[in-house]
């Protein structure tokens, strides 16, 4: 009989509106992780970010595809801070996304790759996005941050955040 | 594991193993070989997911064949951005299916891909493959998020699945492919 796998390693879910999320030691006995946010910000139009090993470091980058229910588009960032996980239309103060982010072989040797999809529907505006993104360093991921961008928007309360070990 | 709540956050830190999601079997490159095979297949699940990290050299694509079928049986349409444009287009009875992930071309950049083929073991149903798959090097070239729906028009159970690198590109010896079943 295969192995089960597909493990989540913990959630949150915030009682009170807080300027970020974070897991933490986080075990190096899985191959992927998998991330799954639902939730909004406390301003409009920020962007959800995740930061490694809390890397402040010039080391992410991301390749995006969105379509807007008008257009599709293609862009990118370099050098980042941090990893955006989408990069168009952004959050709502009402309305929740979903975003995932699976991170392949987090303990391995290699630059860390991502693959983030963004559900985000607002009834009339809106966007679905998925982006390559990267972590150019060699570490084995042990903590991951997320925190909506550009500065000064809080994470809602209500918004839930679940890792997942595959 | 640890959990730092923001601000008085909630959690729920019970390690809740689900039971529908099975790794069947991983293969790690050789370095010297250009194609993986997954054989003999269980018909016990719905669905397969590979989830593959790959570094070929070069930027070579990769596809996928089943049951060693290299007919023209396969279909796929693919939306994709680079980074600055975006690209659809479709290929019909063709002899494999192409997802499309540039397979990496710099040291310590591997390309990632998410394949779910779905009610895999069907005799009675074409084979409907969803693909998620992408590459970033910092604004580089060959920086790309692709997208692909895929046909196999067989109605047999898939037993083996082939990835083969579309430029003969041998992978690196720290690419992997995992194959999963979702019960």
């Amino acid at each position: 009989m295969a192995t089960a796998t597909y493990v989540p390693i913990a959630t949150q879910t915030l009682s009170t509106s807080a300027s970020s999320i974070t897991f933490s030691s986080i075990p190096s006995t899985y191959t992927d992780l998998r991330l799954v946010f639902v939730g909004n910000s406390s301003a409009a139009n920020r962007y959800l970010t995740l930061t490694f090993n809390a890397d402040s470091g010039t080391n992410y980058s991301m390749t995006y595809l969105v379509g807007d229910g008008t257009t599709a588009a293609s862009g990118n960032r370099t050098s980042d801070t941090s990893l955006y996980t989408n990069n168009y239309g952004g959050s709502s103060i009402t309305i929740p996304q979903f975003i995932t982010a699976d991170i392949f072989s987090y303990t391995g040797s290699t630059y860390k790759t991502v693959l983030c999809t963004t559900s985000s529907d607002k009834n009339g505006s809106g966007n679905t996005d998925r982006v390559a993104g990267l972590w150019r360093s060699t570490s084995a991921i042990t903590s991951i941050t997320m925190q909506y961008l550009i500065t000064g928007s809080n994470i809602n309360a209500g918004t839930t955040a679940t890792l997942w070990g595959i | 594991m640890a959990v730092i709540p923001g601000i008085l956050a909630s959690s729920k830190t019970g390690h809740l193993v689900t039971s529908n999601f099975f790794k069947i079997a991983t293969v790690t490159a050789s370095g010297s070989q250009s194609s993986v095979t997954f054989s003999s297949i269980p018909s016990t699940y719905k669905s397969l997911q590979l989830r593959i990290l790959a570094n070929d050299g070069g930027a070579g694509a990769c596809s996928l064949n089943f049951n060693s079928d290299s007919g023209t049986n396969y279909a796929f349409h693919r939306l994709y951005g680079n980074g600055s444009l975006v690209s659809a287009n479709g290929t019909a009875s063709t002899t494999s299916l192409s997802y499309n992930s540039p397979s990496g071309s710099l040291s310590n950049i591997y390309a990632a891909a998410i394949v779910d083929i779905i009610d895999y073991a069907s005799t009675s149903k074409y084979k409907t493959v969803k693909t998620f798959a992408g590459v970033d090097n910092n604004g580089g070239a060959t920086s790309l998020a692709y997208l692909t729906s895929g046909l196999w028009q067989s109605t047999s159970a898939i037993t083996s699945i082939t990835i083969t690198d579309q430029q003969g590109n041998n992978w690196t010896s720290s690419s992997t492919f995992t194959l999963y079943g979702i019960s």
